[in-house]
């Protein structure tokens, strides 16, 4: 039988400093065999602990030149339990525990005399009072039984404690009133540095309920942060945030989680309903628990008095919101909700104005939308133009229509009461059919854009390709479509003022470009950039190399050919001219060259750089500019450093004279575009 | 291009995780995916683990990359924990080797980059939930 002690009481022994003392021990409750008693024992200063049998003595203090202590005494029980080891090949050398009052606030860790048998225990300890036992292990979480009060003389049985790796977090959950929480859902939930999906925090969460006397304890938590909350029916939740959890140690909660009543919001609103005799439409949000995240709490309409009424509201900052019927918001007010009734009262200024919305001279039912200051009103005009809004203020608002599927921003209006909106949108139209090679209508999403590829509009087709664009301006358009592996586009398309055009868009399959890069040596050139470039659209696209070095383009169905460019340190720079769907391209790049070293301006526009062989190289850009260097080139000191073939090459910037820089094998070309030339010598 | 990259140059104080590089989720061309290395500052600890600009990492931990998008990354290598140990699989002009980042702390002055870096890689991803699928061929 292995036998130790989990801690023991015993009487200190006397020593050569020690002193004769008398020792009065007081039990707390009557027993048949702990009785008041007075004791003369030897001690010395320091901590006291007497075997007094029949009792449970509390361990006291002894200071200097002490002559009477008074002990406290209880009656003795027993309590037996198991422990077990998950995993079992984990077993630890040593166990040990402690009881503490659980009436008190703080745990007291009194130790107490505890024998082990293989993973038996038997604990002497002090009886009718009531304990909770904390049972721990090198390496394990330690582990509660909760509120164990045994009667003099009796055996307690607490079952087995399943110690497991990890860390654990505990604490105690208050009412308001300062009373145990009991049965309240307690669930601890991981915090990432950034957030996560809902679900993967769903997963992590580890929950418990708490005991009579309001405690808990979840265990077998992984090593992290957490916030702890407490969840209880009828009650705000209580949240303790950042709870840092390790491996093998108990988190204890520095302060209780209090539970205070769900706040209601009671609100009276002035005017009780709108000029138009509606009642007021209500919304009460609150921030999510994501950032820049609002969460809609609570959405009614108010009475015909005036009041609005939402209980069973969470403690903390609302926004409350009056809205008309187009649902725009027409005032608003911060509010606080603590536990409790919260009244409100918010007074509506809005103001009530009517407005017509013309297309070159026809009226168009559009959708509208008013921004000023960051408050928004929205509006809907119908067949004839009409429409009327509630604005809270007067003054400049800046209006957007929305023309079908064409957002338009408008010169900004005046509102003023009484006044009435004369809004015109452009009256320019396109419409058409986007069909396939064969003729056969297809869906697919069409893209007008406007001066260098911005896009001004983007609409899908109907089922029988069709589409149509409203509500832009006359001028020189491109239109494209794109249809499930299919492209049309982009073509050129002039737009008259209040006129609509017409074009029929024909989608081509679009092909592949796929090709390995290989090194000097011919090993495949994993992690080398691939920039492709489309003249037909005049916009690239990239790709790393993957570790077999390969690399694949979608390139759209009216392109015949592209432009390869490769960049892979310290290799030279190679470029290749591809046709649209060719495959199985190789790229062998060239052993380490020369180097051209750029002085510019940190940011763009990037200089131009003309290899040797008068290939143009406008779309070689500087990318380590957005990378703050690396695989790209390296800015250092306010210079790029990118590999070419030696030859000769041109760079040329802005309206500055192009510089021509002859490299040799293994030399640094050097040219000065920095700003420092720039501002001297440009223009 | 720009929006792609993740600086992986963890935010946050104290004990926020920090790795020290720039790095691009890629799809290779076997319907796979891969972490490109843009770039490795001197000084950080992916400098220290010896990885350099141009290596693929195409694998974490013994898992292969599975990032659904730059956001997904992001909240992986935020909720790494200071001083763990990552183990990677690296490919480099085409050998495999492996490398053991040991994760850091962030540095103050990265922690306006992180953020900058996240917000975009959440805009992104909204912005793609409302482009939602593209219209399927007829």
């Amino acid at each position: 039988m292995r036998t130790f002690l989990l801690a023991t009481l015993i009487a200190v022994a006397a020593t050569a400093h020690a002193a004769r003392i008398e020792v009065e021990v007081r039990p707390v409750v009557d027993g048949e065999r702990c009785r008041a008693q007075v004791l003369t024992v030897d001690a010395e200063p320091g901590a006291l602990a007497l075997d007094v049998p029949g009792c449970w003595i509390e361990p006291v203090h002894v200071v200097p030149d002490t002559k009477r202590v008074i002990v406290r005494a209880w009656p003795v029980a027993t309590v037996i339990g198991e422990v077990a080891f998950k995993p079992e090949s984990a077993i630890p050398h040593a166990v040990t525990g402690s009881f503490v009052d659980a009436d008190a606030k703080e745990p007291l860790g009194h130790p107490v005399h505890c024998a082990m048998d293989g993973k038996r225990w038997r604990c002497v300890v002090p009886a009718r009072r009531a304990l909770h036992l904390k049972v721990t292990a090198e390496g394990f979480v330690p582990l509660y039984s909760w509120d164990i009060d045994a009667d003099e003389g009796a055996e307690e049985t607490v079952g087995v404690h399943d110690l497991v790796r990890g860390g654990s977090v505990a604490g105690r959950v208050l009412t308001a009133a300062g009373g145990p929480a009991a049965t309240a859902e307690v669930r601890i939930v991981p915090l990432a540095a950034t957030e996560q999906a809902a679900s993967e925090r769903a997963a992590g969460t580890l929950r418990t309920r708490t005991n009579a006397t309001g405690m808990f304890q979840i265990a077998g938590v992984a090593a992290g942060v957490y916030r702890v909350i407490s969840t209880r029916d009828g009650f705000a939740d209580a949240t303790v945030e950042k709870i840092e959890v390790r491996e093998d140690v108990e988190s204890r909660l520095a302060a209780a989680l209090v539970h205070v009543e769900m706040g209601r919001l009671d609100v009276a609103i002035q005017p009780p309903v709108s000029r138009a005799q509606q009642q007021w439409r209500m919304k009460l949000q609150t921030s999510g628990a994501r950032l820049n995240e609002i969460r809609t709490v609570a959405e009614g309409t108010a009475s015909p008095a005036g009041f609005w009424s939402v209980a069973k509201l969470q403690p903390g900052r609302y926004r409350l919101a009056v809205l008309d019927t187009a649902g725009s918001s027409i005032a608003e007010q911060s509010i606080d909700v603590r536990g409790g009734v919260e009244n409100a009262f918010i007074t509506v200024t809005a103001i009530e104005v009517a407005g017509r919305v013309v297309a070159g001279k026809r009226p168009v039912a559009v959708d509208l939308e008013f921004n000023r200051q960051g408050r928004r009103v929205r509006a809907k005009s119908n067949e004839e133009g009409r429409f009327t809004a509630s604005f809270p203020s007067e003054g400049e608002w800046r209006p957007t229509a929305a023309v079908g599927a064409t957002r338009v921003m408008l010169p900004a209006v005046n509102v003023e009461a009484g006044e009435e909106l004369e809004l015109q949108v452009p009256g320019g139209s396109v419409r058409g059919h986007v069909l396939d090679e064969r003729g056969t209508a297809v869906t697919a999403m069409v893209t007008l854009h406007g001066e260098k590829h911005s896009i001004v509009a983007q609409v899908p087709t109907k089922d029988d390709g069709s589409f149509e664009v409203t509500g832009i301006d006359g001028g020189s358009y491109t239109i494209d479509a794109e249809a499930e592996n299919a492209t049309a586009g982009p073509v050129p398309l002039d737009v008259k003022d209040d006129e609509a055009s017409e074009i029929e868009l024909r989608v081509a399959r679009q092909k592949k470009v796929r090709g390995t890069v290989f090194t000097a040596r011919g090993t495949a050139a994993s992690g080398a950039t691939v920039r492709m470039f489309d003249p037909i659209t005049g916009t690239y696209e990239t790709r790393i190399t993957d570790a077999k070095g390969m690399f694949a383009f979608d390139v759209r169905g009216h392109a015949q050919v592209v432009s390869l460019i490769v960049l892979a340190s310290p290799h030279p720079i190679a470029t290749r001219e591809a046709a649209a769907g060719e495959k199985d391209i190789t790229i062998q790049l060239a052993p380490a060259g020369a180097t051209l070293r750029v002085y510019v301006h940190p940011g763009p526009p990037w200089p131009t750089i003309r290899a040797g062989g008068g290939v143009p190289m406008s779309m070689l850009l500087f990318f380590a500019a957005d990378f703050g260097g690396g695989a790209w080139g390296e800015l250092v000191n306010g210079a790029f450093e990118l590999n070419f073939a030696p030859g000769p090459h041109v760079v040329c910037f802005k309206d500055l004279p192009c510089e021509s820089v002859q490299l040799a094998p293994g030399t640094v070309g050097i040219v000065d575009y920095s700003p420092a030339r720039v501002a001297k010598e440009g223009k | 291009m720009k929006a792609l990259v993740l600086l992986a140059m963890l935010a946050a104080t104290g004990a926020k995780p920090w790795l020290g590089v720039g790095l691009l989720l890629q799809d290779d061309t076997s319907g796979g995916k891969f972490l490109f290395v843009a770039a490795v500052p001197e000084g950080t600890p992916a400098a220290a683990a010896g990885l350099r600009a141009q290596d693929l990492i195409t694998a974490i931990d013994g898992k292969k990359i599975t990032f659904r998008d730059d956001l997904d990354l992001l909240e992986f290598l935020g909720a790494l924990e200071p001083d763990r140990t990552l183990r990677l699989r690296v490919v480099r002009s085409g050998k495999t080797m492996d490398a053991r980042l040991k994760v850091g702390r962030m540095p103050a002055e990265y922690e306006a980059r992180w953020n900058a870096t996240l917000a975009r890689a959440r805009a992104k991803r909204e912005a793609a939930a409302k482009a939602g699928p593209r219209p399927p061929r007829s």
